[in-house]
């Protein structure tokens, strides 16, 4: 049972954690580069 | 290579290619965390070091940094014009343009910009094509 609540909580973690991330506020930018 | 090479510079969220065009220019898209700010400077120290760690094999020289889109305060004194970016709190230099001169004298200071940023001589310009009142 204990093992199971525990695969419940980090299932629910993982993915708020890679929310986070993406909700970091962020700014864009192109950047041009040659090839020569 | 350069993908990979942008996306891990500090600050860099994602870096994905855009395209490439018949001049010969690389296109790539960052994304990039308000609280950090990545300059050109840092885009060419990346380049020499993936040149020198490749003895010259990979050699893409810098052309240009465009930011599409930041959020920042307007400050102006006398002729100066300057954004504070919103988190990072980096001051850019401004040359404004006329959709900017405008918002700011409707009395709006916090404003998303569009615009080329160089860093000639050290002087961090921002040359606005774009300008609209921040929705935040």
């Amino acid at each position: 049972m204990r093992i199971l609540m525990l695969a419940v909580a980090l299932a629910g973690a993982a993915p708020l954690a890679a929310q986070d991330k993406a909700e970091e506020p962020s700014y864009t930018a192109t950047v041009k580069i040659d090839d020569v | 290579m350069l993908e990979a090479r942008l996306g891990k510079l500090a600050g860099v969220q994602s870096a994905k290619v855009r395209g490439y065009d018949r001049e010969s220019k690389f296109y790539f898209n960052l994304r990039i965390s308000e609280s950090k700010s990545v300059l050109p400077e840092a885009i060419r120290a990346m380049l020499a070091q993936l040149k020198k760690e490749t003895r010259g094999d990979e050699d893409y020289p810098y052309n240009s940094f465009e930011i599409t889109s930041i959020v920042g305060t307007v400050e102006r004194s006398g002729e100066t014009w300057s954004l504070v970016a919103r988190g990072s709190r980096q001051s850019y230099e401004l040359l404004p343009n006329d959709a900017l001169k405008k918002l700011v004298a409707g009395g709006k200071a916090q404003v998303a910009v569009a615009g080329k940023l160089t860093d000639e001589k050290g002087r961090l310009r921002l040359e606005i094509s774009e300008a609209k009142e921040s929705a935040n």
